[in-house]
């Protein structure tokens, strides 16, 4: 029995209930500060080599979130996926993302690895509605049907982009089904039914 | 005089060979490809969209229906990303449970693509003898989850159960049978003259396109890039484990045929060394019934049959994700497809459909 300095003995019908759940819970595991700060060689680089591009950093279980400048995604891009101390030739994953509050209303997320020197960084920019975003098929081929994909279901507009068509909706489709005003079931049902 | 026209040709949606409902728009000179396009989106089913409006136990389910060949992955990507985003750590047993689950999921994975694939080129005996062996896996797999194809496997935070009575001993079984029979196969195919005929150096896909098209898998281990995630940057208990990653060297279809034929025998050596180490104890982490992540976002990738699985979450602090985006491989692997088959007869693009090993429910979501 565990010494309990607070009240000895007089409240122990009342206490005995109290301990299993303390036991059955036993103390929350040790709080990891999801946003503590990481070290990140890549972003380092860049911020040595664009001071003015970057204009917020994020940190999240680990992973380093850089927003960036638009005008200044291309050559940032490049000078990641050339450098020969970085080699970020990667490109993960692109996709956007629908903020319909905010000013500048969608959030481009660029995912990079380096497979010869195992570094990732997580790249963002923001471009306001109908505000064409900077196309980086030029830096990845990857880039295009994920843009495509942006493009058609967000409504995302990709400057130099060679092949700008919807991906995976039909062609005659109206509206971007991803834009968090879209309703989940769609404005017109009537597709659905037999003709 | 005679004069020569371009054609156009049209494959799929409905076709035996695209295994699905992929459309592809050949332009032939002759019999010869000289460019592609790809038309997906058949089987689009707005999942991400639906991902809004659910919970996200809610969710698990979902994913099993994108890669349905291999909805372990599915299951286990996700489920470690809403970790991740929570910051939840899980229990040894239910992380060695999940990676033996996992690599007899990508054995499985891998003899479907083994069957269809020769089935596509002609030969079909294969096509039998792989479906057998998927039989054991899937039976073990309904032993342990109730269910033969969308498992819906895994809970966020470990496993809805234990391991069912005697389901290592059927594992060791099997562990011990395989080989044998991954020598029925090699004895079917690799030294087959036809089988040579059709895959040796159709579809030649080299390192530095396979990266900038981004893709993974073992179509860029066939590239001669090591780059296996389950090494590169293990999750999960990984990084415990001893394999090898197989590489190739001419780049083409016989070269991505081998490697993961090699990959099956490395999974049975994971599987071997997850089953001696089997640790006892708790299968489930203590997770709140309502799961509301904080604030943040996290990119989360897994080494799936295919390639890298990816799952990209925003959470605004709800019980909903804000976000939910699924990095499929086939989607991105399949974009590589007219790069390949460019000046290649239209036999070969059925080969190289099959080589990348697409799975259409994952490309369209």
């Amino acid at each position: 029995m565990p010494p309990q300095p607070p009240s000895g003995g007089s409240p122990p019908p009342a206490e005995k209930p109290a301990p299993p759940p303390a036991a059955s819970r036993p103390a929350p595991p040790p709080k990891v500060d999801l946003a503590a700060e990481v070290e990140s060689i890549p972003l380092r680089a860049l911020r040595e080599k664009f001071p003015q591009a970057v204009l917020e950093v994020s940190y999240f279980a680990g992973e380093v979130n850089v927003l960036l400048r638009k005008e200044d995604l291309e050559p940032v891009c490049r000078f990641l996926k050339d450098d020969p101390a970085l080699r970020l030739d990667y490109l993960s994953n692109l996709c956007g993302v629908d903020y319909p509050d905010r000013p500048q209303r969608f959030e481009i997320v660029y995912h990079l690895f380096s497979i010869p020197r195992r570094y990732r960084i997580n790249l963002k920019i923001r471009v306001a509605d109908g505000e064409p975003a900077p196309s980086v098929t030029g830096v990845w081929r990857t880039a295009n049907w994920h843009e495509r994909e942006a493009f058609d279901l967000l409504g995302i507009p990709f400057e130099g982009h060679p092949d700008l068509r919807r991906i995976l909706m039909p062609d005659e489709w109206q509206g971007h089904p991803l834009r968090k005003e879209y309703p989940t079931k769609g404005y017109d049902r009537d597709h659905l039914k037999l003709r | 005089m005679f004069r020569t026209e371009m054609m156009d040709i049209n494959m799929g949606p409905q076709h035996p060979s695209t295994h699905g409902v992929l459309r592809l728009k050949l332009l032939l000179d002759g019999e010869t490809v000289t460019d592609t396009d790809v038309l997906i989106g058949y089987l689009h089913r707005g999942v991400e969209k639906l991902c809004e409006t659910k919970t996200y136990p809610m969710i698990e389910p979902y994913t099993d229906r994108l890669d349905y060949v291999a909805a372990m992955y599915e299951n286990l990507g996700y489920v470690e990303t809403v970790e991740k985003l929570m910051g939840v750590k899980v229990p040894e047993r239910a992380e060695y449970i999940r990676v033996i689950t996992a690599e007899l999921q990508r054995i499985a994975s891998h003899l479907v693509w083994l069957g269809t694939h020769a089935l596509d080129i002609g030969a079909m005996t294969v096509f039998f003898y792989c479906f057998r062996e998927r039989e054991i896996i899937l039976d073990l797999f309904e032993a342990f989850c109730g269910a033969r194809l969308t498992y819906n496997a895994y809970r966020i935070g470990g496993l809805p159960w234990d391991l069912p009575p005697g389901w290592v001993d059927r594992v060791r079984h099997f562990v011990g049978i395989f080989p044998g029979r991954q020598k029925e196969y090699d004895t079917l195919l690799t030294r087959n003259r036809i089988w040579l005929g059709r895959t040796k150096g159709v579809g030649i896909l080299k390192a530095e396109d396979a990266v900038d098209f981004g893709v993974t898998g073992p179509c860029l281990r066939a590239a001669g890039v090591d780059y296996d995630l389950r090494r590169a940057h293990p999750y999960s208990v990984y990084d415990r484990f001893q394999f090898d990653v197989p590489l190739g060297e001419n780049f083409d279809t016989y070269d991505r045929y081998l490697i993961r034929m090699e990959e099956m025998r490395q999974s049975l050596r994971i599987i071997q060394q997850a089953l001696d180490h089997l640790p006892g104890g708790e299968v489930m982490a203590k997770v709140p019934k309502r799961i509301k992540p904080p604030v943040g976002e996290v990119y989360h990738t897994v080494e799936g049959p295919r390639g890298e699985l990816g799952f990209y979450i925003v959470s605004q602090g709800d019980d909903k994700p804000y976000r939910m985006r699924f990095r499929s491989p086939s989607f991105v692997n399949l974009q590589a497809l007219p790069h390949m088959v460019r000046g290649s007869l239209v036999a070969d693009v059925v080969a190289v459909i099959g080589t990348l090993d697409i799975v259409l429910g994952d490309v369209d979501r």
